[in-house]
């Protein structure tokens, strides 16, 4: 697993655009002079996630951006297709960028991913926030199995 | 999806019990993509989210350069009994003979 100091692994990541899906790398995504906070959740429509996490951030959105972070962003093992109709779905719009992982390679390289096989989901990813400044993991919230704590909006809000 | 959905009585008609989409997405998903097309129970919307039914139909697709992971080829069939009576696989890229009025006339 990633630890804090450590520089955003290589990956690629799609987010869904008015054309269809387009890649977003994470050197991109976490490019120098950008502060971006990160969070990754096992699925698109799950109870936990659309009950909770992704509201968390879209109601907590200004004051994480008075802060001075550039981007807000939310990860899945999901194809951008489905990240995009869930982003509608929460009304995410403009405020949260809603990126797919539908490889699981960055989680992956992460070292987060989780086996959900169990509940019919193949391998997802585990639920986590990260501050990242300058492609640096700054602050690292990975959740205990089940769990939603460390990683709302609210805690990454204090950690700003 | 809106062929199923356009065709379900004419389907029906010919004695076919369930009419069931299937795709390697989660339940949640599924369940998701069934309201936001309207399917109202008439489409059983299955999830084969470990990909284990589509390896045992050995019709999975190696989407990754698409940011899709593995997944399903196009496909649709005709089960009685248990037993495929009818198997349409699309070429890749392809949709004709999985569609509903495909499978229709073969009903």
């Amino acid at each position: 697993m990633v630890k804090v100091g450590d520089k955003v692994p290589h990956a690629t990541l799609r987010a869904m655009g008015a054309e269809g899906p387009k890649p977003v790398s994470t050197e991109e995504l976490f490019a120098p002079g950008k502060k971006v906070v990160a969070f990754a959740v096992p699925g698109a429509f799950t109870p936990t996630c659309s009950a909770k996490h992704v509201p968390g951030f879209v109601s907590e959105f200004d004051k994480i951006k008075a802060k001075g972070v550039d981007t807000v962003a939310c990860i899945s093992v999901n194809d951008a297709f489905v990240m995009g109709a869930w982003g509608k779905d929460q009304k995410a719009g403009e405020k949260v960028m809603m990126l797919g992982d539908g490889n699981g390679e960055f989680t992956q390289a992460m070292g987060l991913s989780m086996d959900g096989s169990k509940f019919g989901l193949g391998t997802r990813s585990q639920r986590y926030a990260m501050i990242v400044q300058d492609g640096v993991i700054k602050d690292l919230f990975v959740e205990k199995p089940g769990a939603f704590e460390v990683s709302a909006a609210e805690n990454v809000l204090k950690h700003l | 999806m809106p062929g199923f959905l356009a065709n379900i009585d004419a389907i029906k008609g010919k004695g076919v019990d369930t009419v069931a989409c299937i795709s390697v997405n989660d339940a949640f998903v599924m369940g998701a993509w069934g309201k936001e097309q309207k399917t109202d129970g008439k489409i059983l919307m299955l999830a084969d989210g470990n990909a284990e039914f589509t390896k045992a139909m050995d019709l999975t697709l190696d989407a990754s350069r698409n940011g899709l992971g593995t997944r399903s080829q196009r496909y649709a069939m005709v089960v009685k009994d248990g037993k495929i009576e009818q198997l349409f696989v699309e070429k890749p890229g392809a949709f004709e003979a999985s569609t509903a009025e495909n499978v229709l006339k073969h009903l």
